[in-house]
């Protein structure tokens, strides 16, 4: 299997006066498909890992490798290009833009790669928002919907550029137990069938335990890389 | 520069409030830089037309002691090509003589004119109460000052006794009323040829008086200059309307710069305050600038929502102001009024002007979304993923 | 064996409770099978091999009832797992516990697990499944046993094991060995080395050689 995501030597170190190191000497790999999870302690630094990961944030040294391509000495243009064509993000806080409806929520990542709003793009959108369960939400502004359902459509959105990586940092975190199943479910069934690489950051055990693999995270270090 | 377009339109719609609040406040500024700048701009038209929009505003004369310009005609040809902005050239034959009338004599300066020239500037026929104007030899008009005075009739004689003691007797064809009292007193008008036969000074002028276009009034004294070039004649003396009413200019002037001052201000304190809403918009939606960055939009993307944000508002802004500023001096002329019905202050609506305005309420609202646009395009997105 | 096995099955799948007691009890009574034979031949593959024919709805109904019967059939057994003791006569070796880690529920491997302890010569403890932490913390300072056996069966749970692992060798003052098993270590035989575990144990072969490597010691 080819590794899409590569992490070489990552050291985080955050404050220039009171230096505060977060993560130590990171090395990971992921298969491409592969469904992982990361998990440990607040504080542990595996947001900071994530967000390393989505280009979001950068490492004080070593390397990220997305798809082989090194992100460290890329402009801020081509990372944007990189994030919005290559990862797709789902995070607890679901984070969907409330002056627009969901199916607008989801067409965002679309429109901000350039493309036109075309009846294809808009069908599509509307299939991604049917696979997670949202036919009748979909016109209703991101704030006249549930926890639930916004998490939901942040999923979709996620998919909508058919990105290789999708990033959740605690996509379950404030939702109840049925919701969580439902998210799970929901996470692995666009794993199989479209074949997409998850890295999910979770403290909910019952996610954990049902990914490929978990990796454990204490005091910026693995502490542990399991696998099924 | 769409998606920016798109996202702004929907920031703005979706805090109607606030929008609706930045709109009026640049409407009123808009409004009041409108209505001042006319009102201003009314005053002053009128006072100087009063002042010189019926006389010389450039008059040659000469420095001769027999004070006669003779060979006029290529002296008229070089002035007329001197400068575009010269709207208006009459010649007259002034002199002056002594009128008697029954038993009443007083001195009074003859001044003849090719009339439909210098209609021109003065605007005799229209100012003509009574009668006609001068049309032949040895006719001549007054001013009703002087018909009241001394009770002239319409075709009545008179005689007029030269420096040289010459007298010739003219008729009155009609009053004239040139709301100037000293100029209804003391000036009787003829044909040229009249002034001409009167002093006996064959095919010459004293002076030649010269109006400007509108456009040109305040620059009166550039266009005498390029006029001294052009003829390039010392014996002649070329003087404007700007140096024999310095006091009028300056009082112009300074109520020209307080105008100016008070749109300087009126639009600085529109500025600050688009800029400040501006910027407080940024920290409001920083959160949507996050995840859209999140999301992979461009740093330049989200500064474009920003100005297209200062771009709308401006624009909305000027549209309402107009309306405002317009409906303002249209209320202030039609409600303002003296007894007989003229407004107070004639405003001096310029669409020009008015345009400008919109324009520069326009131009300063994207300026001041300059600020906010770069804060925006500065905004780390992990600050806001983190933070949460 | 395999008739055994077969017959054995076939209760398990109509969950005859009953018949299926009856029937593992009648085979030891009259000696025609070995208490390990049964542990290992019979009983281990009826829990690990169960196939989920039907409804997938039922599974885990399914499989807590088939657990049920099996559980039953094994506390059955004690007063054989002791006779096979007493016959082996294996030196005395001190004290061994089996425990779950938290959260852990799959206990029925340990529970078998104990059985092979206490046949291999040792005090054998079954704590159970899901045990506190802290607790059992606490109970290794007064127990002090030369052997911590932990069955993992999620593999989830291998993040807590290793916790669990890292601080027992850490408090505990003298040379204690841990053993891991469960469905968890089970497709990977070095993985024990990941959680920090001395030996992985799966059958009772395994255990045996651990008891021998303790004597040897």
């Amino acid at each position: 299997m080819n590794n899409i995501l590569e992490l070489k030597n990552i050291d985080k170190i955050y404050g220039t006066d009171i230096k505060t190191q977060v993560l130590y000497d990171i090395n990971l790999s992921f298969e491409q498909g592969s469904f992982n999870s990361i998990i440990g302690q607040s504080g542990s630094g595996k947001s900071t890992l994530l967000n390393i990961i989505g280009t979001l944030d950068k490492p004080t040294s070593g390397e990220v490798l997305i798809d082989n391509n090194n992100v460290g000495n890329m402009s801020n243009n081509k990372l944007a290009a990189i994030r919005n064509r290559m990862i797709g993000f789902v995070f607890q806080f679901h984070y969907l833009l409330p002056e627009f409806t969901a199916l607008e929520n989801v067409l965002m990542p679309y429109e901000i790669k350039g493309g036109k709003i075309t009846k294809e793009i808009v069908k599509k959108a509307e299939e991604y928002l049917s696979l997670v369960g949202l036919d009748n939400v979909k016109n209703n502004l991101a704030t006249k919907m549930s926890g639930g359902q916004q998490q939901r459509t942040a999923i979709a959105r996620a998919l909508i550029n058919e990105p290789k990586i999708i990033l959740a940092d605690e996509p379950t975190g404030n939702l109840d137990s049925d919701s969580t199943e439902n998210i799970y479910e929901l996470l692995r069934k666009i794993n199989q069938e479209i074949g997409t690489t998850f890295i999910i950051i979770t403290h909910d055990r019952k996610i954990a335990e049902k990914t490929d693999r978990i990796i454990e995270i204490k005091d910026g270090r693995i502490n542990l890389d399991i696998r099924k | 520069m769409r998606l920016g377009y798109k996202i702004a339109v929907r920031f703005l719609k979706s805090n109607k409030g606030q929008t609706l609040l930045i709109i009026l406040g640049i409407a009123i500024g808009v409004s009041v830089q409108i209505f001042i700048g006319s009102l201003i701009q009314g005053l002053q038209k009128s006072l100087v037309e009063k002042t010189i929009g019926n006389s010389s505003q450039i008059t040659i004369s000469s420095n001769m002691d027999d004070k006669i310009i003779s060979d006029y005609d290529k002296l008229l040809t070089d002035i007329e090509t001197a400068d575009d902005n010269i709207k208006e050239i009459s010649v007259a034959a002034d002199y002056p003589a002594f009128l008697e009338y029954s038993e009443n004599s007083q001195s009074i300066l003859i001044r003849g004119f090719e009339i439909d020239k210098a209609d021109g500037i003065y605007n005799f026929i229209e100012s003509i109460e009574d009668g006609t104007y001068p049309r032949n030899d040895n006719e001549i008009i007054l001013g009703v000052d002087l018909k009241k005075e001394y009770g002239i009739q319409l075709n009545d004689e008179i005689k007029l006794i030269t420096t040289n003691q010459d007298t010739v007797m003219c008729k009155v064809v009609g009053f004239f009323d040139l709301k100037v009292s000293s100029l209804n007193k003391n000036w009787g008008i003829t044909t040229l040829s009249t002034a001409q036969n009167i002093f006996d000074i064959g095919n010459t002028i004293t002076s030649i008086e010269i109006q400007v276009k509108e456009a040109a009034v305040f620059t009166a004294d550039e266009v005498a200059d390029k006029i001294i070039e052009k003829i390039d004649n010392n014996n002649l003396k070329v003087e404007n309307w700007k140096v024999q009413n310095e006091q009028l200019l300056s009082g112009l002037q300074g109520q020209s710069i307080s105008s100016i001052m008070i749109q300087v201000f009126v639009l600085i304190s529109v500025v600050l305050g688009i800029a400040s809403v501006l910027a407080i918009t940024v920290i409001q939606k920083s959160r949507q600038i996050g995840i859209l960055k999140a999301m992979g939009i461009k740093n330049s993307s989200t500064s474009y929502v920003f100005l297209f944000e200062g771009l709308i508002l401006g624009m909305f802004g000027a549209i309402l102001g107009i309306i405002l500023g317009l409906g303002l001096s249209l209320a202030f002329t039609k409600f303002a009024l003296n007894p007989d019905g003229t407004p107070v202050i004639a405003l001096y609506i310029s669409y020009p002007f008015i345009l400008v305005s919109g324009l520069i309420a326009v131009v300063s609202s994207v300026l001041a979304a300059l600020i906010p646009a770069v804060k925006s395009s500065k905004l780390n997105p992990i600050d806001i993923i983190r933070n949460n | 064996m395999n008739n055994i096995y077969e017959k054995f099955n076939l209760l398990l799948v109509e969950e005859n409770k009953e018949e299926a007691t009856k029937f593992i009890l009648e085979l030891l009574q009259n000696k025609e099978i070995d208490i390990l034979e049964l542990y290992m031949d019979i009983l281990t593959p009826s829990l690990n091999l169960m196939q989920c024919m039907e409804d997938k709805r039922l599974c885990i109904w399914k499989e807590h009832v088939r657990t049920a019967i099996i559980r039953t059939i094994v506390e059955c057994c004690f007063p054989y797992v002791l006779k096979k003791r007493d016959e082996l006569n294996y030196s005395k070796k001190g004290t061994a516990i089996v425990l779950c880690p938290p959260e852990e529920y799959h206990d029925l491997g340990a529970r078998m697990v104990t059985d092979f302890f206490t046949i291999s010569g040792y005090h054998a403890i079954y704590v159970g499944s899901n045990t506190p932490y802290s607790d059992f913390r606490n109970a290794i300072d007064i127990i002090k046993p030369n052997i911590v056996a932990i069955s993992v069966s999620n593999y989830y749970n291998m993040v807590v094991t290793k916790k669990v692992i890292k601080e027992i060798k850490e408090v505990v003052g003298y040379p204690i060995k841990i053993v891991v098993g469960g469905n968890a270590f089970n497709n990977d035989t070095e993985k024990y080395k990941i959680v920090g575990a001395d030996y992985y144990a799966k059958t009772y072969e395994d255990i045996k050689n651990i008891a021998g490597d303790e004597v040897a010691l």
